[in-house]
């Protein structure tokens, strides 16, 4: 059976009820917005509370973005990496130039670079401090640190990078010269017997901080020329664009790197890890102490604000205004509360996000944790805060829409 | 059966609130341009009826016919409609939403029947010019005197042309000479061919109205005369 069917007559419908729509729309926003004016009071505090949860969410939240950014970039780009590819017998790896060139094509893999580490001592103005001295590539786009003060290190056998806690108990700083004793050997238990140790005066090119700031630097060909053997490595740090992608790249790794020991970051490091995630859990309830900070006032005073309007909703209906009416009426109350809180607050937000980023709240040698907001947070901490409002909103929305007008106008309800 | 000019007919409406009877097995018709006061003592549901006819309530027995339409039958957004379109309302009391200006109360059923601002605003003033309010257009509901609001509020019920007005005590709460206004404009109601019922205590507000109905214990007195209409007023004003 054909359907006859009569597409101009379907526009002319739809466009009957879009402007009922809108003029329905329109009719409840003016009626919304002068109620709000006949509260000036529960108006204020309304937007206040909105105002105040997204201006002290949005910073709050922007901090911990950025001491996280900021301790994985410590961490792992000036840090020991993603991946981590150690021995899995012994203590070195051999070969090492030829291993990290296999695991840089690994796809995904920014750079493989390897690091050769000796127990060592420094002595300087008369202290002598044990440290881990590390071997590196100079010439790598990542290094296990991140310079504060001087030059970064480069191919030299006369040069080392010190970390900034161990200069600053030793009275140290860039230029002076310290004596260097590295035991040498990669069997420890030979120690005693061969003697195997390496005394070697060099001048301090740099200072490192953080998470390097109790180690020291020097080439790699340097440390390793003196073990014996140009090309040994304690371990190979691999690089990813992803951090928390790290364990998808681990099999491809181990493939590359057959009876090595391969282990992603978040297994390697526990602490590191258990910090990320204590920072997100952090975020989370900030977010949710957010949330209940604008729904819990949002609901209670328009819900008050509802049931002093009991009077006005029985009219509204004696007029002919629907249930339907009723509830977009107060829905788009909590809607530009809303919108008016979150524009307010947005802006405090965005000024208190540019105060702390000038003035960080937490700056440690090279550690500075600085807010980290872009656009997209910015819109979803607003949407979420907004959809708070209207979810808070739609309860006393609904109860509005509810009342039985004949029990109100008699003043029974 | 309703006759044409029937705007309302109702048959044994009854209606209780927990188990008591509040209107019981009252039946009425009201005719087109028709003005009739219902009097009757505090309680005895006069109020109840009146939301029953305006379909603000539903009874839980009998009929109701309003322009020939059963609003039991209705949805809730046509009963509305029904209000909107067809019926007008004054009550006692409170009758203006006070964030809104006069003609802003009087506008808003047109406007939301409409969807024409402009023009109801230019239809609300006409009427407040018509019930001498025209320089109290832009006073807000809340300052406005009890007079002045009960006017606003039957300039506001006639503002979409209404088969009917149902008017809850209109001059309860006004004295003589602002009584005698707001009756001036009720009047005015049946004068655009709309019927009119009036909830009243007021004798002189009954007298004005072509048919007088009493109401006692939930039911309507047959054949109530302007004497069984002073009685009730009196007694009214023994309980008041």
């Amino acid at each position: 059976m054909i359907e006859w069917t009569n597409p101009v007559g379907r526009w002319v419908e739809r466009e009957l009820l879009l402007r009922d729509l809108a003029m329905r729309i329109g009719v409840s926003f003016f009626l919304a917005s002068r109620a709000l004016r006949e509260s000036l009071l529960s108006t204020g505090l309304l937007i206040l509370a909105v105002a105040v949860a997204i201006g002290f969410e949005v910073p709050s939240a922007a901090n911990l973005q950025g001491y996280r950014g900021e301790l994985l970039a410590q961490s792992l780009d000036d840090g020991f990496g993603d991946v981590r590819v150690r021995p899995g017998r012994g203590v070195v790896l051999h070969d090492a130039e030829a291993l990290s060139a296999r695991l840089a094509k690994v796809p995904g893999v920014l750079e493989a670079t390897p690091v050769l580490a000796a127990p060592a001592s420094v002595r300087g103005h008369g202290h002598d401090t044990s440290v881990t001295l590390f071997g590196v590539d100079p010439l790598a786009l990542h290094h296990p640190y991140r310079v504060i003060a001087g030059q970064t290190l480069r191919e030299s056998r006369d040069e080392v990078l010190l970390g900034a806690s161990i200069a600053e108990r030793s009275g140290l700083t860039v230029g002076d010269q310290v004596e260097l004793r590295v035991l040498l050997s990669t069997y420890p238990r030979l120690v005693l017997d061969d003697g195997g140790y390496g005394v070697y005066t060099l001048t301090v090119r740099g200072l490192v901080g953080f998470g390097a700031s109790n180690g020291a630097f020097v080439s790699r060909s340097f440390l390793a020329g003196e073990m014996g053997d140009d090309d040994l490595a304690s371990a190979v740090l691999v690089h990813v664009r992803d951090h928390m992608a790290a364990p998808a790249i681990v099999p491809a790794v181990a493939a590359a790197a057959p009876g090595a020991q391969v282990r992603a970051w978040m297994d390697d490091s526990r602490y590191l890890h258990s910090s990320v995630r204590a920072v997100e859990t952090l975020a989370g309830a900030s977010w949710l102490m957010g949330v209940l900070a604008v729904g819990i006032p949002v609901l209670a005073l328009l819900y008050i604000s509802t049931l002093n309007r009991r009077r006005q909703i029985g009219l509204l209906t004696a007029m002919g205004f629907t249930r339907v009416d009723l509830f977009v009426t107060f829905l788009l109350q909590a809607l530009i509360l809303g919108a008016a809180g979150v524009a307010v607050g947005g802006l405090v937000a965005v000024a208190l996000v540019r105060y702390l980023i000038a003035h960080p709240i937490f700056d440690w040698q090279s550690f500075v944790v600085r807010p980290v907001l872009t656009v997209h947070d910015l819109v979803r901490t607003a949407v979420a805060i907004l959809g708070t409002v209207l979810i808070a909103g739609s309860y006393p929305a609904w109860r509005a829409a509810r009342l039985d007008p004949s029990r109100i106008l008699r003043g029974i309800e | 059966m309703s006759g044409s000019s029937s705007v309302l007919v109702a048959s044994d409406l009854v209606r209780r609130y927990d188990q008591r009877i509040v209107v019981d097995r009252v039946s009425l018709t009201i005719e087109s341009g028709e003005m009739v006061s219902l009097m009757g003592a505090s309680g005895c549901g006069k109020t109840t009826l009146l939301h029953i006819l305006g379909t603000l309530d539903r009874p839980d027995e009998g009929r109701l016919l309003l322009l020939g339409r059963d609003p039991a039958r209705l949805s809730d957004a046509a009963r509305a409609v029904m209000r909107r379109e067809e019926l007008g309302f004054v009550f006692q009391q409170s009758n203006l939403l006070p964030s809104l200006t006069a003609r802003e109360n009087v506008a808003l059923p047109a406007w939301r029947a409409t969807g024409q601002r402009r023009a109801s605003l230019d239809r609300a003033d006409a009427l407040l010019d018509r019930f001498g309010l025209a320089a109290r257009g832009d006073a807000p509901g809340r300052v406005l005197s009890l007079g002045e609001a009960q006017r606003v509020a039957v300039a506001r019920a006639l503002i979409n042309r209404p088969q009917m007005v149902l008017a809850d005590e209109p001059t309860g709460s006004l004295d003589s000479e602002a009584s005698l206004a707001v009756l001036d404009a009720m009047a005015e109601v049946c004068r655009t061919g709309a019927a009119l019922l009036i909830v009243t205590h007021d004798p002189n507000v009954a007298a004005r109205c072509a048919r007088r109905l009493v109401m006692r214990d939930g039911r309507l007195a047959p054949g109530a005369s302007l004497s069984a209409v002073e009685d009730v007023a009196t007694a009214h004003r023994t309980v008041v």
